[in-house]
């Protein structure tokens, strides 16, 4: 097998270019590895176990509290390979940061979880590592009172690079700050808050991820940011009626998206779901099952829209082979 | 046009909605590919969503091909109205429908202009972020169609990264939405795949864009070099440091002179080989720490001299000189062809150094002004396309810089779009069976390839393609 074809490996890696390229079986912790000694890293931090590979992450679209600065693999691939159905090896994309040559296969690609193809190489793009990596985790009673110190943080445009309401082992929020020593300092300041805990690196986000990825049930509720309150009690009622076992709630306070989490789901749980993500939908959110043990609750589209996508599937895949 | 066709188009659009006066219609001959010409055959003015999708189910049964345009500023005759193509303006589709501050979003009419749109919602501290140098005169149609960048993309994404839901009107008539309303995307990413895909899909009739905090403050240098090789080995220093300013833009002295002539001079001497211009916006803590360490770093590159907006007015100034250089062309030649290539940061040194030798081989006048920060390069002939000895030596140089961009590891388009312009050097950086693949997706969209037809794709990839539509012309 010769080196570009080798999945495992690192294809490229120019770190005056802020981009590397790599086989799609490489990991996300052998990324970061590769790109600290430079100073850089790839801001993408989903909530997987950290050998999973590249290739998985893109093909799920999936990403952590860090998208509310640098967004989800969408906006951080810049190029990819894929083979498809019938054996053939697409490049779509390329390795620079500006690119609108063709149309954008790329952005049909990531997120499409293996229906289309199969991804074997990935260009994406990286960042410098800010000079001081710093988090405040603030104890609250309550998610009301998590809720007011979020818009708090917003309205006062502090610029988190991550903000998150957890709700164990009680209510907390999480604001993580990138920047020089000044920038950061300012804006932990700004918090201001009594009792407030300050950590560096990753420590307190490499737990709260560990926590997201094991738990066996994952639902996710989300809206405007301006109705986080709303979709919030409305993820704690419905934690409830499901019957999900110790359920916890991880928020991705800026971007309005909640994460339920829980041991174990009722026998009923699915339709319960099915129901309420009618009604979620009618106030214009969404309601996605992650995981489920015993279901599958596929997503729901309307049929316009679906009609468009299974076009596009039956473009890259006429005989169906792929899910 | 059929005389009937336009009397029913005018009981859609009202009188003012259908123009078909050989006299009018020469308006919408070109676009910013002047070198092009083209005449519709008639020009359509809908008013809103509905207006364009019963516009589009007539000339669907008509089987007339049309072409979407913006303010046809573009740079690959993306609008230019071929095979006997209708124009779709949106001159009368110019509104900001509706502003969520809380959100930090908007819904907007694609005739809405760039500067505009952050105009009208400045006085919430929030602004739409993409700036192509157009932006006067753009609009946000057009940049959904091309993919607009601009200066400020390097910091914070190209329109692709702002742009949520759109409603578009398929080539049919038929309506859909794509894209999330308040929650999370589903399925296939339709508006990652319809930004950008330069008016060949349908029409994006409502698009709800991200809108971005204003900056607590901004920092703008210029600084001047003497050498064109030291202000490039700058801007990979800059960022190999770990800094990742707002915008980082090169102008050469070609560039200069030109502006420095114009209404827009900036104070510039014209004497350096090229200049930066750097900026850092976000917070103002720590801001300041960074021009200073972005300043350090140029004068230990070989600036000569660097300059700092102490104000408003002196920032504005300093963009001029790189945002109105390419107007200031004008008073060189006139005509000019403006590529947009764009390669790895690492290789920026030596493509330049390539493309200043291809153009002095060819014996042409060139100037660069671009987005060095992310290799997005705009090597700018001038010329007179009254000579065709001339055109044929811009031809030949034009293709060689491509061609050396690509080598380096770039693409063919960073901003500017396929089009017309550039389907030849497609095969440049896609295989057959890609091309063809993007064919296919294409299909899904726009089946009878009415919509904007002989664009973005090579015409001998798309096999099925039946040919251009049968058109009928009163006397």
């Amino acid at each position: 097998m010769t080196p570009e074809r080798d999945l495992k490996l690192i294809q490229e890696y120019e770190p005056a270019d802020l981009v590397i390229s790599v086989g799609s079986a490489v990991t996300l912790l052998d990324i970061n590895a590769a790109t600290t000694p430079h100073k850089q890293f790839m801001a993408l931090d989903p909530a997987v176990p950290a050998h999973t590979t590249i290739g998985s992450i893109v093909a799920t679209g999936v990403a952590g509290p860090l998208r509310y600065a640098h967004g989800t693999p969408r906006d951080q691939v810049l190029g990819l390979e894929v083979v498809t159905a019938d054996g053939h090896m697409l490049e779509f994309g390329g390795k620079v940061v500006k690119n609108v040559a063709g149309y954008d296969l790329v952005r049909l690609l990531v997120g499409s979880r293996g229906t289309l193809g199969f991804i074997t190489r990935v260009s994406i793009r990286l960042k410098p590592l800010p000079a001081v990596d710093r988090t405040i985790a603030l104890a609250v009673p309550s998610f009301d009172e998590a809720a007011t110190t979020v818009a708090e943080v917003l309205s006062a445009r502090l610029d988190p690079v991550a903000l998150e309401i957890v709700s164990w082992p009680s209510w907390t929020v999480l604001i993580r700050f990138h920047g020089n020593e000044e920038a950061v300092a300012d804006g932990i300041r700004h918090v201001g808050a009594d009792g407030m805990q300050l950590h560096n690196g990753n420590d307190v986000w490499n737990a709260l991820a560990e926590t997201e990825a094991r738990a066996p049930v994952n639902i996710r509720l989300a809206n405007l940011p301006s109705l986080l309150r709303e979709t919030a009690a409305h993820a704690i009622r419905l934690s409830e009626r499901a019957g999900l076992e110790r359920p916890r709630f991880a928020i991705h306070a800026g971007n309005g998206i909640v994460r339920m989490l829980a041991d174990g789901a009722g026998a009923n749980t699915a339709n319960v779901l099915v129901a309420e993500r009618a009604l979620i939908m009618e106030t214009g959110g969404t309601l996605r099952v992650e995981r489920l043990p015993g279901a599958q609750v596929a997503d729901a589209i309307d049929a316009a829209t679906l009609t468009l996508m299974r076009r596009i599937k039956h473009a890259f895949d006429p005989a169906g082979i792929l899910g | 046009m059929r005389t009937e066709l336009v009397s029913e188009l005018r009981a859609i659009l009202g009188e003012e909605g259908v123009i078909v006066d050989p006299g009018r219609l020469l308006v919408w001959e070109s676009d910013g590919l002047t070198a092009y010409r083209v005449t519709p055959q008639a020009v359509l003015l809908p008013r809103d969503t509905q207006e364009t999708s019963r516009t589009l189910q007539l000339l669907a049964r008509d089987k007339i091909p049309f072409v979407p345009r913006g303010a046809g500023t573009g740079l690959s005759g993306g609008a230019l109205a071929l095979e006997g193509s209708v124009v779709i303006g949106f001159s009368r589709m110019d509104r900001v429908l509706a502003v969520d501050v809380a959100n930090r979003r908007a819904r907007v009419q694609p005739g809405v202009v760039n500067s505009t749109l952050s105009a009208t919602v400045y006085p919430h501290a929030l602004y739409y972020a993409p700036d192509p140098s157009s932006q006067t005169v753009c609009t946000i149609g057009g940049n959904v169609a091309e993919n607009a960048g601009g200066p400020h993309c390097l910091k914070y994404g190209a329109t692709l990264n702002h742009i949520i839901s759109l409603t578009v009107v398929l080539p049919d008539g038929e309506i859909v939405q794509l894209g999330p309303h308040g929650g999370e995307p589903v399925g296939y990413d339709l508006v990652g795949l319809f930004v950008g895909s330069e008016g060949t899909f349908g029409i994006a009739t409502e698009i709800v864009v991200k809108l971005t905090p204003l900056p607590e403050a901004v920092e703008t240098l210029v600084a001047l070099f003497d050498r064109i090789d030291d202000a490039s080995r700058v801007v990979s220093e800059i960022i190999a440091q770990g800094m990742l300013p707002a915008a980082l833009e090169m102008v050469d002295r070609e560039a200069i002179i030109a502006v420095e002539a114009s209404a827009y001079a900036a104070g510039l001497p014209t004497d350096i080989a090229g200049m930066l211009v750097i900026e850092f916006d976000g917070r103002s803590a720590g801001l300041s720490a960074d021009a200073d360490r972005a300043a350090q770093i140029c004068k230990a590159g070989g600036a000569r001299e660097v300059r700092r907006a102490r104000d408003g007015a002196e920032r504005q100034k300093m963009w001029y000189a790189r945002k109105k250089a390419f107007g200031a062309m004008g008073r060189l030649a006139p005509d000019i062809l403006v590529q947009d290539a764009v390669v790895p940061r690492s290789k920026l040194p030596q493509v330049l150094e390539r493309i200043y030798q291809i153009a002095a081989h060819h014996r042409l006048r060139l100037c660069n002004m671009f987005h060095a920060g992310d290799g997005n390069l705009h090597p700018t002939i001038v010329f007179d396309r009254r000579f065709p000895e001339e055109v044929a030596r811009v031809e030949a140089a034009s293709r060689e810089m491509m061609r050396a961009c690509v080598d380096a590891g770039g693409t063919i388009t960073g901003e500017h779009g396929v089009g017309l312009d550039k389907r030849a050097y497609m095969e440049l950086v896609f295989s057959d069976a890609a091309m063809e693949m993007m064919c296919a997706i294409r299909g899904v969209f726009n089946p009878d390839g009415r919509c904007n037809p002989a664009k973005v794709l090579p015409l001998r990839v798309c096999r099925e393609w039946a040919g251009p539509a049968t058109v009928t012309h009163d006397a």
